[in-house]
């Protein structure tokens, strides 16, 4: 396929944009984790720990999903970066970058 | 045991959908910047893995909000029937068997103290029999109050169990979202 890269203030401001809203999706994340504690003051009862542990694990899969976020940023500063230097030189500098997935 | 203070759970419901609509905006916001990203200015081979696996996040994402709206759904459910019974409940739900022992046997003892103005007979002979029969009215409306208050005090476990039960299955049903954790090693 072809390669198109616009490196431009505009991915810069992307990042940045995407970091700030994953810091508020954070906020949202421990403000449903930190609930558990408010809900032992209006309910204790047989369900309580299963409420807490569906809580908790809710919480989890949300925490993992900030850390792609925050992964995903980090490859599109790596990659304009990359891109950056690669336009000094010239393009077959890219030879050798790749991205392989963790999973 | 069980303790309820409904109090603060009407005003938990509305940070909660607050919360709900904040976190809505944050992902849809996040999710036109990435779409930006990917349609404008990032396409080679290895944006196609990274947007693969965000739109792949999203919809895991999108579960985990319709999740934490069925937990919404979970305390509505126990302000409203709660809310039935009273605002502050405080009970011990194991300890039915023993509640309603004690409540059969004081009726029971209300009761032989019945039979006992039964075995007196004929009372009409009797000097105070006006006072006797008067007594025995008032205790006849004791003993039918007391099986009152204990078919209630039995319904009002009985509700309580239904809506602890009913409650589990709301919350069971909520389950859990598996996520993969992306660890990229770029080179």
């Amino acid at each position: 396929m072809s390669k198109t890269f616009m490196i431009s203030d505009e991915m810069e401001l992307a990042i940045n944009k995407l970091i700030s809203y994953n810091n508020s999706i954070d906020i949202c994340d421990k403000k449903i984790k930190n609930s558990y504690t408010f809900i032992n003051d209006f309910y204790k009862g047989s369900n309580s720990k299963l409420l807490c542990n569906t809580i908790d694990s809710l919480y989890n899969s949300m925490n993992k999903l900030s850390k792609n976020n925050n992964e995903y940023c980090r490859i599109f500063k790596k990659t304009l970066d990359n891109y950056k230097i690669a336009s000094k030189n010239s393009i077959s500098n890219l030879e050798g970058f790749s991205i392989n997935n963790g999973d | 045991m069980l303790e309820i203070d409904l109090s603060k759970i009407d005003n938990y419901i509305n940070e909660l959908d607050k919360l709900i609509d904040d976190y809505e905006n944050y992902l849809n916001n996040m999710y036109y910047i990435y779409n930006n990203i990917f349609d404008n200015i990032w396409k080679d081979n290895n944006s196609i893995k990274v947007q693969s696996n965000i739109l792949d996040d999203n919809i895991r994402r999108k579960e985990l909000v319709s999740k934490i709206k069925e937990l919404r759904k979970v305390y509505k459910y126990m302000y409203d029937n709660y809310s039935r019974i009273g605002f502050s409940i405080k009970c011990n739900l194991d300890t039915r068997g023993n509640v309603l022992f004690k409540m059969n046997n004081i009726i029971e003892s209300l009761n032989k103290i019945y039979h006992k103005y039964n075995d007196l007979g004929d009372i009409y002979y009797y000097e105070k029999s006006d006072m006797i029969n008067k007594q025995k009215e008032e205790l006849v409306d004791v003993i039918k109050k007391m099986s009152t208050l204990k078919s209630k005090i039995n319904k009002k476990y009985d509700k309580l169990i239904d809506i602890e039960n009913n409650i589990n299955i709301l919350i069971s049903k909520i389950g859990f979202v598996k996520i993969n954790e992306i660890d990229y090693n770029m080179r």
